[in-house]
């Protein structure tokens, strides 16, 4: 019986917390390549949840940098302004878009400059005591096409 | 000695004024008529206001981010896009810049002179001279920062409508935000404060403005 029980909870425990891990699916993740000096960075992503319950967002953290934050830009009358966020809240099968001029997580302090092609750690942390880990690339969006208006199509 | 027809005489000279009159009119009219086509109409943009009169800004004395003055005078001779903003901004700035860099080349793609790019900095606490040469160049080396006093920097914003506040540091001395007009304004060849182009921008968009505005005044 003690053995069943033993098989049981070595298929279903990782079974169970692996279903609760994959509800937050992270696509596209980038950091936009800074000057040399810049004592912040933009990150940006496409967040999913693939759950059936809300999903709640509280933080980031980096080892390439002091802190993370989730702030958005919003431009009211004419003035940029940037709005730390709590948190983020995705409702079930909503998708969240991290991009330029919106939502996007904010690297502050690099530990050093970060040049395009180099990689960024991240760990998301969510809905308590789970955490989401990424890597995503550093990249110079300078050059290419910078009309944002075609992004909101995802 | 005085005939008595003496007398009718200045009112008969000034009865033929008023055809004289109204041929002056009608010469004047015409040559109004001819001059209208030359006169400045104003170029059709899409993106953004255009402003008429063009505005003349009142003196201010900054720097640039090599050090040099930077006067109303820098301004003439081509066109210029301003920006307002400060190198610890992580999103608005950063594409904002990007933005104009892609702006400057779509321009030399096509033919078309670039345009001057300066980015006046609202932060001239942390946005040293040495910061701005290490954060302007980075976008594009032809691209300008100019820093200076508060005071100049106020002179210069408060007569172009542009706006910003400082949200308080999380701790004491720690980093700060800047709230700050996301505009792109557009001075002409004789350094007149003379387009507005609101937030959110778009590189096709402003550069396609910026090819009819020059298309406009070559044609003139």
């Amino acid at each position: 019986m003690k053995a069943l029980l033993r098989l049981f909870l070595l298929f279903a425990l990782p079974f169970a917390s692996q279903a609760h891990e994959s509800t937050l699916q992270v696509e596209d993740a980038w950091v936009r390549e800074a000057p040399p000096t810049a004592r912040v960075l933009g990150m940006f992503m496409q967040l999913h949840n693939a759950g059936s319950e809300e999903l709640v967002i509280e933080g980031a953290s980096s080892p390439v940098c002091e802190r993370v934050e989730i702030h958005r830009t919003v431009i009211e009358e004419g003035v940029a302004r940037m709005i730390p966020q709590e948190e983020l809240r995705l409702a079930p099968g909503q998708t969240l878009s991290l991009e330029p001029g919106s939502y996007h997580l904010m690297l502050i302090g690099p530990h050093q400059a970060l040049r395009a092609g180099d990689e960024v750690k991240l760990l998301i942390q969510y809905d308590g005591n789970h955490v989401q880990r990424i890597v995503a690339p550093v990249r110079n969006d300078r050059g290419g096409d910078m009309d944002h208006s075609h992004h909101h199509h995802h | 000695m005085s005939d008595p027809n003496e007398t009718r005489k200045p009112s008969s000279d000034f009865l033929w004024l008023i055809p004289g009159l109204i041929l002056g009119g009608l010469l004047w009219f015409l040559y109004q008529q001819w001059q209208a086509p030359v006169a400045p109409t104003n170029p059709s943009i899409e993106h953004g206001t255009w402003l008429t009169p063009a505005q003349i800004i009142p003196d201010y004395a900054l720097l640039d981010h090599r050090g040099e003055d930077f006067t109303p005078a820098r301004l003439q001779g081509q066109w210029t896009f301003m920006f307002f903003g400060f190198t610890h901004c992580p999103d608005v700035c950063p594409t904002t810049m990007a933005l104009l860099d892609n702006v400057a080349k779509r321009a030399e793609k096509q033919g078309l002179p670039a345009p001057q790019v300066v980015f006046v900095s609202v932060d001239p606490v942390r946005d040293t001279v040495e910061q701005l040469s290490r954060y302007v160049p980075y976008f594009n080396e032809d691209f300008i920062g100019v820093t200076g006093s508060m005071v100049e920097i106020n002179r210069m914003t408060r007569n172009l409508g542009i706006v910003y506040a400082y949200d308080e540091p999380k701790e004491p001395g720690g980093d700060y935000e800047v709230d700050h007009s996301a505009a792109i304004l557009l001075f002409n060849p004789q350094g007149h404060y003379t387009a507005m182009f609101g937030a959110p921008h778009s590189a096709a968009g402003l550069a396609s403005d910026y090819a009819r505005i020059l298309q406009h005044f070559e044609t003139k």
